[in-house]
């Protein structure tokens, strides 16, 4: 039986995630809370998301204990597998919308599945789904076809999906990959706004210098190493050859 | 010596080997494939059952969606086809029986031959090509683009989304478009000959609606429902094993439709035996 424990959203014991390329040598204990915001860095992309969707549960693959809001991860019944892909979304970069159907649509598809707003009747729904896509960015045309949409405004679309389920932790997987500078600017925004608003976020991106900048904690992963720092100042102290000669490409502005 | 026997007898053996093995091999690859489809139907109408309310409008908007494309979007070619059929088919038999026998040997025949055996395998034939291909490509492409996977990661679950309404849907329509394909196939067939042959003939109408028995009825229900169940449920599982690479889709597409075929074959000639033996 799958009970539900005391500990944070994403809480990890002695994690390693398997990989079918890599080999990975150290183990990781994290604890992620409301409202927190944690950082994946290091070399590797491949490395890093997949250690981002061990975290989220996404990756079957892995040795050490893993609980994903209270219920182990390898115990999970299909009701509590359910809850906790709607309490821990996952956004990649290139995250498929429906092709059959609009923009609009794409949004309220999960929400309408899962039932999550139940006395809304589908106005109420519409309009919540707008709303929370204009609070992204005001100028997505939701009446498209994803074929017809821009790839950095499908991005945006996924993140409105996943977020219209009300999860308490928002996974993202290289987010900023398609966004020119005003417009990651824009998202970035409204990814502080979240965390204030006390939603957990776990990411990896391109942009060093803003997860650097704004995270509440950092997670460094190469093959050899796994290094979860309280603070940037912590990670610029760190003592280890490679994590500081992969800081050293990022001074501080 | 001993050296010289296995030399001499070793190929004999390997070939009896495999003369005797391939249809060993070849009943347990249909049987498990016939297995695995069963196993992925029931689970997909089990997890519909376990979402969805009977009685819950919101359940059925998947399903109401596939009725419309496999049902309500086929009617014209179904015309089409019925009143061909009715030409080929009704008129020509009503024509050739009635020299040969008495009325009720052409209405037995009607019965038989138009409604339980051509207007079901000739209706399954249209969804197998339309319907069944469509499937394939849909959920194929789904795949393919990373749909199936976002939905899954969106705590969606894909037997209750994506299959089972296929499933349910295409059942519903196959039994609809062959009740609609048996009335004007039997329709027209029957004005034509009494336009062209006996007036009397009008009267076949009634003689034949009146000649289907509860037993009748239950069987060409059963049928078509089976028949929608084998397409749908093939169609999906063969979209769904697509694993990465667009070339495989039209390999999919092909094997779904002849193993649907196969399938409605088999399923035919089961109730025949069950019908007329």
């Amino acid at each position: 039986m799958n009970t539900m424990s005391e500990h944070g959203l994403i809480h990890c014991n002695k994690l390693v995630p398997g990989h079918q390329s890599y080999r990975f040598r150290q183990a990781l204990d994290l604890d992620l809370k409301p409202g927190e915001m944690i950082s994946i860095i290091g070399p590797s992309l491949e490395q890093k998301s997949c250690w981002l969707k061990t975290l989220c549960g996404l990756n079957a693959d892995y040795s050490g204990e893993l609980e994903l809001l209270g219920t182990n991860a390898g115990q999970q019944s299909l009701q509590q597998w359910t809850d906790s892909r709607k309490g821990i979304a996952y956004v990649h970069a290139d995250t498929a919308l429906l092709s059959a159907v609009n923009g609009l649509i794409n949004v309220l598809v999960p929400v309408m599945y899962h039932d999550i707003y139940k006395d809304d009747d589908r106005h109420k729904l519409t309009d919540r789904a707008i709303a929370l896509v204009n609070e992204i960015d005001p100028d997505i045309c939701l009446d498209e076809l994803p074929a017809y949409i821009s790839r950095q405004h499908q991005v945006k679309i996924a993140t409105a999906r996943a977020l219209m389920l009300k999860p308490r932790v928002l996974a993202l997987d290289n987010p900023f990959l398609y966004f020119d500078r005003d417009e990651r600017k824009q998202f970035q925004s409204f990814i502080n706004r979240k965390v204030e608003q006390g939603l957990s976020i776990i990411m990896l991106t391109q942009d060093i210098r803003y997860a650097l900048g704004q995270s509440d904690r950092i997670l460094y992963t190469d093959e050899d190493t796994v290094c979860l720092f309280d603070s940037l100042a912590a990670c610029r102290q760190c003592k280890i050859e490679t994590v500081r000669a992969y800081l050293e490409q990022y001074p501080d502005p | 010596m001993l050296d010289i026997a296995y030399r001499f007898f070793w190929p004999l053996l390997r070939l009896l080997d495999h003369i005797t093995g391939w249809p060993g091999r070849f009943l347990i690859r249909n049987v498990t494939y016939v297995i695995d489809l069963v196993t992925f139907s029931n689970l997909a109408i089990r997890d519909w059952f376990r979402k969805n309310r009977l009685l819950d409008s919101r359940s059925y908007s998947g399903t109401v969606n596939q009725i419309i494309f496999t049902g309500v979007d086929a009617l014209p070619t179904i015309t089409f086809l019925g009143l061909a059929t009715g030409f080929l088919f009704t008129y020509r038999l009503i024509a050739i029986s009635s020299s040969l026998g008495g009325t009720e040997d052409v209405v037995n025949l009607l019965v038989t031959v138009i409604c339980l055996s051509a207007a079901p395998f000739l209706s399954a034939i249209i969804i197998i090509s339309r319907t069944g291909s469509a499937i394939v490509v849909d959920i194929g492409n789904m795949k393919l683009r990373g749909e199936v996977d976002a939905l899954e990661n969106l705590g969606i679950n894909i037997n209750d989304f994506i299959v089972a309404p296929r499933i349910i849907g295409t059942s519903i329509s196959q039994l609809a478009i062959t009740v609609y394909f048996t009335v004007i196939a039997l329709l027209s067939g029957i004005l034509i000959s009494t336009i062209w042959i006996n007036p009397t003939y009008i009267s076949f109408i009634l003689k034949v609606s009146f000649s289907f028995s509860p037993f009748l009825v239950t069987i060409f229900v059963i049928k078509n429902i089976i028949f929608g169940y084998v397409i749908a449920t093939v169609a999906c599982y063969n979209g769904l094993r697509l694993r990465g690479s667009a070339t495989e889709l039209p390999q999919r597409t092909t094997a779904s439709i002849v193993q649907s075929l196969t399938f409605i074959f088999v399923i035919d000639i089961l109730f025949s035996l069950l019908l007329f033996a």
